[in-house]
């Protein structure tokens, strides 16, 4: 068997891991199906990995599903690139699950009923979603793996069915990404009336031959495609759903949506423009850079401001993401290998990192139950360990190098600009500093402790004057919203309702009862996930591979030879390294996130929230009418930008 | 936002994306042209491979990976849906009630079930040949199982159908299209290359792959129907509050 | 077989001019050429109407219902780029090879995995909805505020 031969196996494997697991459910234990997911999740990361070293310095295997190779230039079947990026990924993506199989070992102690291998089979699914986008040549094949991994997400968002707000963060999810892969078709669409094409190489290669140059048609399509696209990277404005998503889903899908899932909505924008529009036919750099620059940077500011706003746990990372989200287009922007290098870096380092970060407010979520930065102040200090992980995390988040996000951040500054740098530092400490704050205040208990116990404020008559109510399920409601002490909240009405804000108290813990000590699965999966944030700035090994996978994905000629059967290896750039300069600045912003941490108890211990940024919080309102119309208003805007 | 804020939002984006439709539709080729360089192609390659229906040879042969993905996503959207309308811990089953049903339509949808069950069925197998296939078939075949509730009552399709045993058919489904593909891997070909004797076009053995592939559709198809519907019939049937009143 | 008419195919795009040959075409000068452009507005209308009705809708299910409307303009526009005058299904069961010119096989396929697709979303939304109305007492979105600011 060849390594061409072997690709699709990446995407095959997790899908009948996850076939047997759900045939073999009912007979199953639950020791058995997990093992068994994490055989399988970790065997095709192994093999990611292989593939990947087997293809060193070389443009990496491209396989003809069905073996469909074009005789004469056309052809009729679905390309798979197994390029740098594509594997990288892959390999990426299957860490990440294996380290969510392993997290969530003791979780949700009650399967569905007869489904013991109910979630290990949903992870796997995911994961071959994820495989299948970023391995697949085929503009309509990249559509089918959006969409599962879109269906799964939604269900995995949703997986806690007994919580209110998790079944409405997950239908809030599905609206505006399905919203967004219509949109994607639509796109699809129009490109496939005038190319009569569906790979993105051949297309690029069609529109090339048309010598018209990019169009209202061609700009339009590109607009579209990169609409679903942005929906799953959270750009402003299609970003709505994904605080609300996070706030809700259990926590190892946290890490999946947070470390790569949204990412790949980044790479899917490189992808397509290298690949497709990149050329003499599709949309030229300029329109494409000033497009990925005003969304990177109205996403990274949104991000930053929003995230240092909150005190749900989950939602304060959520928007952390967000935030670092819009720095990689914003280095993206720049359009060079060597930004896609930094990204590339930023990116895996970051998915470590973030991973990380949610499984530590996992392990407080299942300690305490709850995940509010309020009402868990001080409760941390006999957490010493995941305190040390979750400062290091927001550490990391700031830009301390030695991490790898560090040196991303470095390499991104260097190849998008002075201007850009300044976003980049101001950015990384803010997030950085929100996290740095709640770990002082939680772990530490460092600050004001909140005034007063807080009361509950049952919102039930807010919510729903009239409705007929579960009794069950009201008590519950109750607790939920303890901790919304501003005292408006009596007032009746929508938008008379006093702070607008999601408190993270009164969250169901994930495993059976609450746990009495950490338990080992979530703080191995923990460490190694922080430590493979840590490796990448740190293990100059790998950053040669990151270096050609960079190269790779951004050369549009290099991916049309590969596609169409005369690999040519693109002009190698230079590895990264650190530089003194991106050092200091990485320094200075650690140094700013710790100022900020050090001053932010006075600031925000009390119960009033800044004035300024109160619009901003009411934009994200959790009404999906809203989501809709922005994600339509930003469509428009995106087409806009492009003319 | 309040909703007239939202409207104005959503008025401006829906004038904005209408304007970028009108610009690209403007420059789309002509409606009904003849240029259609993929689909030509598409159609050379199925008569190649002795498939009479073109657009099984482009799911189930030419595009097939795009089929996985699809199968895959039924398969998942399934899985979710049993995840997401399990029962909960404040809820408990209460046996359904019996129904009383005309006469006429009892015998109407007992007479139609068997014969929408064949037509199910030949849908299925006539994918290469005839439109159809196993994606329309199987849902036939589940529509037929699903007249036994309009001709009885919800007890009586219970008895027909076990959903775990459906549910074991639609992983064996979803199994075999992928242990299809790694067979012919194993063979010494591409994944889900089309290998096997092409047979005479136009006959029920012909298309190589296909109608094998089409087959296990139909069957993963047919079962996650079954499934799905059970899930929102429990819900509506059998699922009250633990603490709640017999509907 | 088909080779005839793949081969006229390839003879008219190597003598092609230029300029590609939808630059050259009038846009607005004929009126068949705007009766033409329907199926497309039509898709366009489907989208912007669909996404109208998800942003307004008073009702959960009457949303999921907005969603495919916004996605059948997704087949709409597939089958309308696919289409080809006189063509018949490209089944060729009952008619022989070339003897009638077909519309394109593509965008059929693409268009039966984009309703499996629609079809499976859509289930998995209306699951959801029926969680929601169970947990909140509700399907009017207008009375979801709890995932805020």
């Amino acid at each position: 068997m060849t390594a061409e031969r072997v690709l699709p196996l990446l995407v095959a494997v997790p899908l009948l891991g996850a076939a047997l697991l759900v045939g073999a459910g009912r007979w199953l234990p639950r020791y058995t199906a997990d093992v068994f997911g994490l055989l399988v999740s970790g065997g095709t990361g192994a093999l990611a990995v292989v593939e990947l070293v087997g293809a060193r310095g070389e443009p990496g295997p491209v396989e003809w599903v069905a073996g469909w190779r074009p005789e004469g230039g056309s052809g009729v079947g679905i390309v798979l690139v197994g390029d740098g990026a594509g594997l990288g990924l892959a390999a990426l993506i299957s860490a990440l699950v294996t380290a969510a199989l392993v997290y969530s070992r003791r979780f949700f102690d009650e399967p569905p009923p007869g489904q013991a291998g109910a979630f290990p089979a949903l992870l796997l699914l995911f994961q071959a979603g994820m495989c299948g986008f970023v391995l697949t040549g085929d503009l309509f094949n990249a559509f089918v793996f959006f969409e599962l991994m879109g269906v799964i997400a939604y269900a995995l968002t949703g997986y806690r069915v007994e919580e209110a707000r998790a079944v409405q963060g997950a239908l809030t999810f599905g609206f505006v990404n399905s919203l967004g892969g219509y949109a994607t078709l639509l796109g699809i669409g129009l490109l496939y009336a005038r190319t009569g094409e569906l790979g993105f190489a051949q297309i690029g290669a069609a529109l090339d031959a048309a010598a018209g140059g990019g169009d209202a048609l061609v700009t339009t399509g590109f607009a579209l495609v990169a609409t679903g696209l942005l929906v799953k990277a959270a750009a402003v404005p299609f970003h709505f759903w994904l605080p609300d998503a996070h706030s809700v889903a259990p926590t190892p899908v946290c890490m999946l949506l947070s470390g790569v899932m949204v990412e790949l909505g980044v790479y899917g924008i490189a992808r397509l423009y290298w690949a497709t529009f990149a050329g003499p036919g599709g949309v030229s750099a300029a329109d494409a850079h000033w497009v990925l620059l005003v969304q990177g940077v109205s996403t990274a500011v949104l991000g930053a401001v929003m995230c240092w706003q909150q005190r749900h746990l989950k939602r304060l990372l959520a928007f952390s993401t967000i935030a670092h989200t819009g720095l990689f287009l914003t280095a993206l922007s720049a359009l060079t290998p060597e930004a896609a290098t930094g990204v590339g870096v930023y990116l895996v380092a970051h998915a470590g990192v973030k991973a990380a970060l949610f499984g530590c407010v996992g392990v407080l979520l299942d300690r305490f139950g709850s995940v509010d930065e309020r009402e868990l102040h001080g409760r941390g200090r006999e957490l010493r360990f995941v305190g040390v992980l979750f400062a290091l995390g927001g550490l990391a988040l700031a830009g301390l190098p030695p991490f790898g996000t560090a040196l991303g951040k470095a390499l991104c500054e260097e190849a998008a600009g002075p201007g850009a740098t300044v976003l980049f530092v101001a950015v990384s400490a803010v997030t950085g500093a929100a996290v740095l704050r709640t770990a002082a205040g939680v772990f530490l208990g460092a600050g004001q402790p909140p005034a007063g116990p807080p009361h509950f404020a049952p919102r039930a008559a807010v919510r729903g004057e009239g409705k007929e109510q579960r009794p069950g399920a009201s008590e519950r409601r109750g607790a939920d919203e303890f901790g919304t002490s501003d005292g408006h909240d009596t007032a009746s009405g929508p938008e008379q309702e006093g702070e607008p804000e999601t408190t993270g108290s009164g969250e169901e813990p994930e495993t059976a009862g609450p746990v009495t000590r950490a338990p080992d699965s979530m703080l191995v999966a923990t460490t190694a996930l922080l430590a493979g944030g840590l490796a990448v700035g740190c293990v100059p090994a790998l950053w040669p591979h990151l270096a050609h996978a960079a190269d790779g994905l951004s050369d549009h000629s290099a991916y049309l030879a590969a596609v169409f059967g005369s690999p040519e290896t693109p002009p190698a750039s230079a590895a990264p390294s650190w530089r003194v300069s991106g050092v200091l600045l990485d320094l200075l912003a650690t140094l700013l996130a710790l100022v900020l941490a050090r001053t932010a108890p006075r600031i925000t211990a009390g119960t009033r929230r800044a004035a300024w940024a109160r619009p901003l919080r009411r934009l994200h309102s959790g009404h999906v009418g809203d989501y809709v119309a922005c994600t339509v208003a930003g469509m428009a805007l995106l087409g806009l930008l492009l003319r | 936002m309040n909703k007239a804020v939202r409207l104005w939002v959503l008025g401006v984006g829906c004038a904005g994306v209408a304007v970028l439709f009108a610009g690209a539709f403007r420059r789309l080729p002509e409606f009904g042209g003849s240029h259609h360089p993929y689909g030509a192609r598409a159609v050379a390659a199925a008569l190649h491979r002795h498939t009479a229906n073109v657009v099984s040879s482009v799911n189930f042969d030419q595009r097939s990976f795009d089929t996985l993905g699809e199968q895959a996503i039924l398969f998942g959207a399934v899985l979710g849906t049993v995840v997401v309308l399990r029962q909960a811990k404040d809820e408990r089953r209460v046996p359904p009630e019996p129904a009383v049903v005309a006469p006429t339509v009892r015998g109407y949808a007992l007479v139609s079930l068997p014969l929408t069950l064949l037509v199910g069925l030949y849908v299925v197998a006539h994918g290469q040949l005839s439109p159809g296939g196993g994606f329309q078939g199987g849902l036939v075949v589940a529509t037929a199982l699903h007249l036994l509730y309009v001709a009885v009552d919800y007890r009586a399709l219970e008895r027909l159908r076990p959903v775990p045993v459906f549910a074991l058919a639609d992983a064996f489904g979803d199994a075999a299209y992928l242990l299809l593909g790694l067979a012919v891997l194993v063979a010494g070909a591409s994944f889900l290359g089309n290998v096997l004797p092409l047979g005479t076009f136009n006959t029920l053995a012909s298309g190589g792959i296909v109608p094998l592939l089409n087959a296990a559709i139909g069957i993963e198809v047919a079962a996650a129907a079954v499934v799905l519907l059970a899930q929102f019939l429990d819900q509506a049937l059998e699922l009250v509050p633990r603490d709640g009143e017999h509907r | 077989m088909n080779g005839r008419r793949t081969e006229r195919g390839r003879i008219r795009r190597r003598e092609r001019p230029a300029q590609p040959p939808y630059a050259q075409r009038p846009l607005f000068h004929r009126e068949t050429r705007t009766v033409n452009l329907l199926p497309f507005f039509c898709a366009g209308w489907l989208f912007l109407v669909g996404c109208y009705a998800l942003a307004t809708s008073r009702n959960l299910i009457h949303a999921v219902g907005a969603l495919a409307v916004c996605q059948s303009s997704t087949y709409v526009l597939l089958l309308a780029v696919g289409y080809r005058s006189g063509g018949t299904a490209p089944v060729f069961s009952d008619v022989p090879p070339g003897a009638r010119p077909v519309v394109d096989p593509v965008v059929q396929a693409l268009t039966l995995t984009d309703v499996v697709v629609g079809a499976t979303v859509t289930a998995l939304l209306l699951a959801l909805v029926v969680q929601i109305a169970k947990r909140h007492g509700t399907v009017d979105p207008d009375e979801l505020r709890e995932l805020r600011g």
